[in-house]
């Protein structure tokens, strides 16, 4: 009796022991030199943030997500920033000339700035990586190409001075180089050999800490767990008030925001239906801010598409457009935090946006009519007849996308009312994007589909997902028009800004016209703060400025 | 192993239908006579007789449509609405009830599923006996060694979501605790006289299983097919929990995984999180009730136990893989 | 002699099973349509890119020259590279699994004590309120969702308890001491490992009941009251040895299915556990870490069940035969 008593104390104790040291992802933290004296952070020092967008990976040459691209603003130098009101002002730089024609870009870079590893920063760094991506743009860089568009050379006459010399005079230069991180040269050249696969291959993170030359270093990574940036002490530009920032992945918002008011947490990013649970308490503060994120609505615009072609009709889009009820949408599944939108620029974008296009009126009798005039009769089921069969169609949706599922009953509920009956085809994103450009990136088979566009303030990039380059890159509704091509090319090479306004206004009125897409909502960006911190800025500046994570600080 | 038996009969109990040639009053008798003299198989059975009803005459029970948004998103409950609303608007009550039509629907089917294939199995196994029987345990045992879940999660997101798959893949898994107790039960039914009668008066096989195997485990098979219609909810419930549902479809399960990805926590709606689990809680609750009873009443094991007052019976609940 | 019969048939059974979930594993994974190269999403991810990709991987051999390399790496102890991170699947396995594991444990404890406590007093009490009190409880918590479950206790505990995860990850810049770091475990293991114990307490109460009932009404017992013995000396001391076998037997088998049970757990409370690493391997079609992950729950319930099959000789030698 009594044996088998301990011999059950025994197995509790080695439960409870091995509770202590099992696997877990989260060890102690690897000191570096990032810290003043010791070695210890104060826990007061370091900003906790929760997050249920992740991390894809921390090598640049390989990352989509937002995360990782606000990361780097973080952890290597840029040549500028937005400030808090969306001017210009210089991170790694602390002043810029323009040549007369516009060619020539001659920035004038802070001294004494240092690599974490103790190496000096020099502008040497800065055309390595320009000279490295534009040797690769085609290939392992080109996800950074983007950022250098137009660039013939970059030169560094002084370990201080950057010159960027284009191409043709090129309209936004700034927001470009606000992207163009900047990476140590002697620590990534040995991977930047031969045809320079190298350079996607490598895990930073089986190098901790990674050699970062930002006002943080990244000394701690894991995908699904928690990530964090301490203070560099080699940094050029005044000392973030945080001494590290923690930034923990959930997988659930629940368990995100369950921490947050447990004070597990200092800041984060809340899901737009639960923001009422927040927005009274008194403990925490709410920011509201435009948001970049505009959820839209697919069409095939593939001319090549064997079936289905009533969707090709511009009169049939439009005929769904007035069926999409967005009013409800911003009520039930963004918690009203939305506004509706017409245009693929968001409008943070602000003058970039063309104001005489307004979101189609949510009006069934006009869809009505519009799909009676065209002749497509309904059958005895209520469902309308095109070409023969029933205006039955699958929508794809990835499961990536909040609330997507209430916004499909939503646009299901109203294309219904019109006589279309659509039935949802659910997939995880990766095989959505397969499915959309099946097959084999020819944009053949799918019909439609609900997905999302995050822009830029600058809308060069969200200008080019409809090119006809895009095939099997970002395109999703297989658009291509020639016309819509040579505008891209114009814009980006136009450095006068009112006329590139005219002609990115003229891109937005034909995408309308032959909308490719129905531009839902755009959604707010809403972070939310304890209140033993303060000093924070609205959640669009994210990827935008150091302040965003350089300037919050403890109170009291 | 030895099946474990709990304790004798009620007075009154039925007679062992095995016992009598030719097939006995059949599967209709014991059961009714079981659920006369058990109460916990009445409870059961009445509970899941109602569930029945109500999936049934969903429309005519449910104040409101089970997409129809009637109020703001998570409304607490009120007298409007007595389980509140969930993150669209829509009435709980009126979820509850048209979601059990396809977590029944789901349940049963793919418990028919798991009752064709283990019970084929089971017969052919304990009646032909030999290299049959041999193979046929070996796949059983293969099947049993994969963990259920990840079998099911991999196959769900491969093949894709509808209906019909959950209810395959459901039933595919969970064939073998059938197979199982038929091919015991079978072997037993193999050795009785008249049987080995029919045998020797050179009756083919396949009539000898249908006109007299298959009416003797017919009980047995309707009780396991019952536990198994339990199981069959629980796995629905954990599919579309993992997001592995049909999201067009109304279930109890995705009924629950939806308040888990609308912030329902967050938010303190536990009135979109409470009354699903508890729906699926009672039928399974009832399912196992009423199962167990029968299959208890149906075993030949006597035993009596000296030192307790005999008022509550209950047989142990198979683990998924019962001996 | 018979025992060693026995003993080895079990064994070659079990690495027989091993083998073909082995191989079952494969055909699962290779036999689908499409690879998980074809739904990369990027930039440049043309048809060349993806083809390269195809060839880096192995994908674009022979399924059976995928498979003998397949045979061949596992021999070695390598189950390949992870699609996503491409660290070893090894690598990515071994933390979940550490990290399950004493959360199962725990939780296990936690139901075994219980169910045996209330199994023992329901069949001695057996007829009375609390025999039936303890039956509609056990039954009950055994009806309930695994997940539903564990959100319930989200609910009443969160605030109180951690909502997720495993430890706190900013506890590590706070100096904390052996006993800090224990205690942050232990508070981030509690829920889940609660939730696994409610749901089996259920079903070895029931177990246990059922089973010390039938030891119960055996001639020794009767034999031991007519000589005078008080009824709970009989119940402890030989009825519970008697039956303490079984149980065990029925523990080592549910344990099996332990393991692969916890992705729902785990998926509630974002506990980063061998469940949890299946489902998120399944929704990223990370084929390699799915496939290990796979072997790894489905060894488990082998090693289970031989251990099962073990501790039944050992109660009864007859099933030798």
């Amino acid at each position: 009796m009594t044996k088998r008593v301990l011999f059950a104390i025994a197995i509790l104790t080695m439960t409870l022991a091995l509770a202590g040291c099992g696997g877990g992802g989260d060890t102690a933290a690897t000191g570096t030199g990032a810290d003043e004296g010791e070695g210890e952070v104060q826990k007061g020092g370091i900003l906790r943030i929760g997050t249920t967008d992740g991390f894809d990976s921390i090598n640049p040459f390989v990352a989509f997500s937002a995360q990782s691209y606000a990361t780097f603003v973080d952890i290597y130098p840029v040549l500028v920033q937005y400030t808090p009101d969306f001017e210009w002002e210089g991170d790694w730089a602390e002043s810029w000339e323009t040549s007369e024609d516009g060619l020539t870009w001659t920035f004038h870079l802070k001294p004494g700035g240092k690599w974490s590893d103790g190496t000096p920063l020099t502008a040497e760094d800065a055309v390595w990586t320009g000279e490295t991506i534009l040797k690769y743009a085609k290939g392992p860089a080109a996800n950074l190409a983007p950022f250098l568009l137009h660039v013939k050379s970059l030169e560094a006459p002084d370990p201080n001075t950057l010159v960027i010399t284009y191409e043709t005079p090129v309209g936004n230069v700034l927001p470009q180089l606000q992207q163009f991180f900047i990476l140590p040269k002697h620590f990534w050249e040995k991977q930047a050999t031969g045809n320079g696969k190298a350079l996607k291959q490598y895990l930073p993170e089986k190098d901790l800490p990674v050699v970062s030359g930002g006002q943080y270093v990244l000394t701690k990574y894991d995908k699904k767990g928690t990530t964090i940036l301490e203070r560099n002490p080699g940094f050029y530009g005044s000392q973030p008030n945080p001494d590290a920032v923690g930034i923990q992945w959930f997988s659930n918002s629940d368990a995100m925001m369950t921490a947050f008011t447990s004070g597990e947490l200092d800041f984060l990013s809340v899901p737009l239906t639960a923001v009422s649970a927040v927005e009274d308490d008194p403990r925490f503060e709410v920011l509201v801010a435009d948001g970049y994120q505009i959820n839209n609505f697919i069409f095939n615009s593939n001319p090549k598409k064997p079936e289905n072609t009533e969707l090709l009709d511009p009169k049939v889009k439009e005929a769904f457009a007035h069926a999409m009820n967005r009013d409800e949408m911003i009520e039930v599944v963004y918690g009203g935090h939305a506004q509706a939108v017409a245009s693929i620029v968001t409008p943070a974008a602000g003058e970039w946006v063309n104001p005489n296009l307004e979101p189609e009126a949510y009006d069934i009798d006009l869809a009505n009519q519009i799909l009676d005039d065209l002749g497509y009769a309904r059958g005895s089921d209520g469902i309308r007849m095109a070409n023969g069969h029933r205006m039955s169609y699958e929508i794809i949706t990835p499961d990536s996308l909040d609330g997507i599922n209430r916004a499909f009953e939503i646009v299901k509920t109203g294309l219904a009312e019109i006589g279309v009956e659509v039935i949802q085809n659910p997939l995880d994103s990766t095989t959505a994007f397969d499915e959309i450009g099946a097959p084999e990136w020819k944009y053949l088979n799918f019909d439609m589909a609900m997905w999302d566009w995050v822009g830029y303030l600058d809308p060069n990039f969200v200008l080019s997902v409809v090119g006809c380059d895009q095939y099997g890159g970002w395109s999703d509704t297989g658009y291509c028009n020639p016309d819509y091509d040579k505008l891209y090319e114009e814009q980006g090479a136009t450095a006068d800004e009112e006329k590139r306004k005219q002609i990115v206004w003229e891109m937005q009125d034909i995408l309308y016209r032959d909308k490719p897409y129905i531009q839902l909502v755009v959604l707010d960006t809403i972070t939310a703060y304890s209140t033993n911190w303060d000093g924070f800025l609205p959640g669009s500046l994210d990827t935008y400025t150091k302040r965003y994570l350089g300037e919050p600080h403890q109170v009291g | 192993m030895s099946t474990i038996a709990s304790g004798p009969g009620a007075a009154g109990a039925p007679t062992d239908p095995s016992d009598v040639p030719g097939g006995g009053r059949g599967r209709g008798g014991v059961v009714w006579s079981v659920l006369r003299s058990r109460p916990q198989a009445a409870i059961g059975g009445t509970v899941l007789v109602l569930t029945i009803l109500v999936a049934v005459f969903a429309p005519l029970l449910a104040p409101y449509g089970p997409r129809e948004k009637v109020g703001p998103p998570f409304a607490p409950p009120s007298s409007a609405y007595p389980l509140g609303l969930d993150d669209g608007g829509v009435d709980m009550l009126s979820l509850i009830i048209y979601g059990s039509r396809v977590s029944l629907v789901v349940g049963f089917a793919a418990a028919a599923v798991a009752m064709l294939i283990g019970g084929s199995v089971g017969i052919l196994a304990g009646y032909f006996g030999g290299k049959t029987d041999i193979t046929l345990m070996r796949v059983t045992d293969y099947f049993l060694v994969i963990p259920d879940v990840p079998l099911m999660i991999v196959i769900a997101a491969i093949w894709g979501r509808s209906l019909t798959n959950i209810i395959i893949i459901i039933g595919v898994i969970y064939w073998t605790g059938t197979a199982r107790i038929i091919r015991a039960q079978v072997k037993s039914v193999r050795e009785r006289v008249y049987v080995r009668r029919a045998q020797a008066l050179g009756a083919s096989d396949s009539r000898i299983i249908f006109r007299h195997v298959l009416p003797q485990v017919a009980p047995l098979l309707v009780a396991n097919t019952v536990l198994t219609v339990a199981v069959a909810i629980f796995a629905e419930t954990a599919l579309a929990f993992l997001g592995l549902g049909d999201p067009s479809l109304i279930s109890w399960g995705r009924l629950i995984e939806n308040a888990f990805v609308s912030n329902a926590i967050t938010v303190d709606a536990w009135w979109a999180i409470a009354p699903p689990g508890i729906a699926v809680a009672v039928v399974i609750l009832a399912c196992t009730m009423l199962g167990t009873a029968i299959e208890d009443a149906l075993n030949p094991r006597l035993r009596v136990g000296h030192l307790s007052v005999r008022r509550f019976r209950l047989r142990p609940l198979p683990a998924k893989d019962p001996q | 002699m018979r025992g060693a019969d026995y003993f080895l048939k079990r064994t070659l059974f079990a690495l027989v099973t091993v083998f073909v979930a082995i191989t079952l594993n494969f055909i699962i994974f290779r036999a689908t349509p499409g690879d998980a190269v074809t739904g990369l999403r990027c930039q440049f991810c043309t048809v060349e890119f993806k083809d390269q990709l195809r060839a880096e991987l192995g994908l674009d051999k022979s399924k059976w020259e995928q498979y003998v390399i397949y045979l061949q790496s596992l021999a070695e102890g390598d189950m390949g590279r992870s699609f996503v991170t491409r660290e070893p699947v090894v690598d990515e396995l071994i933390d979940p699994l550490l990290n399950t594991l004493p959360m199962i444990a725990l939780g296990t404890a936690f139901s075994i004590v219980f169910g045996i406590l209330s199994g023992v007093v329901a069949a001695w009490r057996r007829g009375t309120f609390l025999d039936w009190g303890n039956l509609s409880f056990s039954l009950l918590f055994y009806s309930l969702p695994t997940q539903w479950l564990g959100l319930m206790l989200l609910i009443v505990f969160a605030g109180t308890l951690p909502a997720s995860g495993i430890a706190d990850p900013f506890l590590a810049f706070t100096d904390p001491s052996w006993w800090d770091t224990f205690v942050d475990r232990l508070e981030h293991m509690i829920l889940p490992a609660a939730t696994i114990g409610i749901v089996l307490y259920g079903e070895y109460a029931l177990i246990v009941r059922s089973s010390l009932m039938e030891a119960l009404s055996e001639d020794y017992v009767l034999t031991a009251r007519a000589k005078g013995l008080r009824n709970w000396a009989i119940v402890w001391r030989h009825a519970f040895r008697a039956s303490l076998l079984p149980v065990a037997t029925l523990i080592a088998l549910s344990l099996g299915y332990l393991v692969a049970g916890a992705i729902l757990v785990e998926a509630v409370f974002s506990y980063p556990g061998i469940g949890l690493v299946t489902y998120d391997a399944v929704t990223e079609r990370d084929y390699p870490v799915l496939q290990g992950a796979f072997l790894i729950l489905t060894l488990s319930v082998v090693f289970a069940n031989y251990l099962a099959d073990l501790l039944y000789f050992k109660l009864d030698p007859r099933v030798a035969e």
